[in-house]
């Protein structure tokens, strides 16, 4: 796993840039990323990323932009943790703040990105079940068992909660809320079973 | 050699032995180095252990039915009795379509909880990806900084349904592990795939378990949590530095680690009880003569704390420098000659099965036949030793008897095993 070596200082163009990180991105990408040419960067996209503040500005020398060692991994470590799905909104203004040491362990993934807002293992599952490019599996909850009459020794506190005119819901402190989409989906279609059956009684 | 402890808390201690602990002046020498990761014990919060964040994702698939799924269920349920209050679980199962059997919760309503594990029935095929997202879903939700949260996935099949490509799964659970979701994987019988399940476990800073009998399912669950209820740092890494004065490099390391980009390989977690044997050959060239001794290599061990905190640890390996004649008197350390005839064994079956992928059954044989004969020239060997001799004689008569599915599993979990020094399961 040798690959290019990350330079020890550097200087140079956009275009310069831009051919450099692409010959050192393979080996900071999954391997079965690396070969996709739609990893690679352009001075173009480069561009873009200074503008939205992801990057931080080139050095000018005369007319001419000037990018430094600095760039180049503030470069590479955005494309790894994009690739890694953190979104750009995530990340921006938020790899400018980071020093090259830093930015060289966020590369290596020796060091994981600790500013996140929310939680970032749910977003991130949140990320690959919307790319699943099949149909989404279905989740159901296991059928609960059915109702035992409560003991009746202490009476049970519940929360009323008018959903429509002349339909109340019930809640009891102990009650378990749907989380995940496939629970509260789960829930929805008990509620609408539940009322099918109400109709189904003369 | 025992390199002073920094005296932080949950630092693991690094130790170094040679098979011969000095240096011959003036020459180009190879030496072996084990290194030892002694790890710390697992950090407490007022006198318990810290809780741990788990879904168990269960394969219901139509192999599964009978004697193996009542036992998988007899296996969660002893997990669950082991389970705290303050720990959180939940139950996945899934065979073609995925189901929530027990969302997350705390583990206070343990008869309940119990009664709902014992309701799984089988059914048809395995979204093994499916599951396995669920269940991390179902860890991710309550997500705890300051704990373990790990998916364990239970399978006996192959991924038939929905995402089944190892590469993009593998990738997938090497995202969540970034983000502070681990996985383990149980392989159970004959038919399931090991290369994905490995690949995940790898991918997931889990652990990979291949396990034969149905019996045997609740020990490995025990032990998983056991592992896990002493665990004192995650996602591993361990960089070798060789001193460039003495033109010292590093040959060849014999454990089959992954490496990161900057040539640093990942570790198991750091668990309690069970340290981490890493062999090194490497090649220097001493001075002549040299009254202090020579610092030849150091070792950086990094890892994340149950804090999420980043930490990191060197220790440096000195040695003396010595002439021929009391270099060639110094005794070798059996336990060094021990532990590389060990991790030599564990190569040599991972060249077997490469063999066997490439339909060279001659080949195969003899790297098996190879693995019992290292086993058995050792002249007084240590239970661990004998157990790998009955355990390698035992894989070459599978392999003998045509049992290739079996083989490859087994010979793959034993070389796994010995090169993250898991600790040996009886099954």
């Amino acid at each position: 796993m040798s690959g290019h070596a990350l330079p020890g200082s550097w200087t140079g163009t956009l275009d310069d840039l831009a051919a450099l990180a692409n010959t050192l991105l393979p080996q900071y990408l999954p391997l079965d990323r690396s070969s996709r040419t739609q990893d690679e960067v352009n001075p173009r996209l480069i561009r873009h990323y200074t503008t939205q503040g992801l990057l931080d500005p080139p050095l000018k020398e005369g007319r001419e932009a000037r990018y430094t060692r600095h760039h180049l991994l503030q470069l590479l470590t955005l494309r790894r943790l994009m690739q890694g799905g953190h979104s750009a909104q995530a990340l921006q203004s938020l790899l400018t703040r980071q020093s090259d040491p830093e930015l060289e362990a966020l590369l290596t993934g020796e060091l994981r990105l600790q500013v996140q807002t929310g939680n970032a293992a749910l977003d991130y599952l949140a990320s690959l079940r919307e790319n699943q490019a099949s149909a989404p599996p279905v989740v159901r909850m296991a059928p609960t068992p059915p109702a035992s009459p409560a003991p009746s020794s202490s009476p049970a506190r519940y929360t009323r909660l008018m959903l429509a005119p002349g339909l109340e819901l019930h809640v009891s402190r102990e009650a378990r809320l749907p989380k995940t989409p496939a629970e509260q989906d789960t829930l929805a279609r008990q509620l609408i079973a539940a009322l099918d059956t109400l109709r189904r009684t003369p | 050699m025992t390199q002073p402890n920094t005296n932080q808390p949950h630092t693991p201690t690094i130790t170094f032995r040679l098979l011969k602990p000095g240096l011959i002046g003036g020459r180009m020498q190879d030496l072996t180095l084990l290194i030892r990761i002694h790890p710390a014990p697992a950090p407490q919060r007022s006198g318990a252990r810290l809780p741990l964040n788990l879904a168990l994702v269960l394969d219901r698939s139509g192999s599964m039915s009978g004697e193996p799924l009542e036992t998988a269920k007899q296996a969660i349920v002893a997990a669950l009795r082991q389970l705290h209050p303050q720990d959180r679980v939940s139950v996945v199962s899934f065979d073609d379509t995925v189901r929530v059997e027990v969302p997350s919760g705390s583990v206070r309503d343990l008869d309940a909880l119990i009664a709902q594990v014992l309701r799984i029935e089988s059914g048809g095929n395995t979204a093994l990806y499916d599951g396995w997202l669920e269940g991390a879903t179902q860890v991710a939700g309550h997500l705890n900084q300051e704990g373990l949260n790990r998916v364990i996935l239970l399978s006996d099949g192959q991924a038939n349904a929905g995402l089944t490509d190892p590469a993009e799964i593998a990738r997938r659970v090497a995202g969540l592990s970034e983000r502070g979701v681990s996985t383990t994987t149980l392989g159970f019988g004959r038919h399931y795939d090991e290369t994905l399940l490995l690949g995940m476990a790898t991918a997931g800073d889990g652990n990979f378990e291949h396990i034969e009998a149905a019996r045997s399912l609740p020990t490995f669950f025990e032990s998983e949590l056991q592992g896990l209820t002493r665990t004192s740092g995650r996602t591993v890494s361990l960089g070798l530095e060789p001193n460039p004065e003495y033109s010292t490099r590093v040959l060849e390391i014999l454990n089959d680690l992954t490496q990161n980009s900057l040539g640093r390989y990942q570790l198991g977690n750091l668990v309690e009880g069970q340290p981490i044997s890493v062999v090194v050959k490497l090649q220097l060239t001493a001075p002549a003569q040299s009254s202090t001794p020579l610092g030849v290599t150091r070792v950086r061990l990094a890892w994340t704390g149950l804090d999420g905190v980043r930490r990191k640890v060197r220790a440096q390996l000195d040695l003396p420098v010595l002439s021929p004649a009391e270099h060639g008197a110094l005794p070798e350390d059996t336990e060094v000659v021990e532990a590389t005839l060990l991790l030599t064994m564990a190569q040599r079956q991972r060249l077997a099965i490469a063999a066997m992928d490439q339909g060279d059954r001659a080949g195969a044989t003899s790297y098996f036949s190879d693995v019992v004969g290292m086993a058995m020239s050792v002249p007084s060997p240590s239970a661990e030793m004998s157990t790998s001799l009955t355990e390698s004689q035992d894989l070459q008569r599978l392999y003998e008897g045509g049992d290739d599915l079996l083989t490859r599993k087994r010979a793959l979990s034993q070389s796994y095993n010995r090169s993250q020094s898991k600790p040996r399961k009886t099954e």
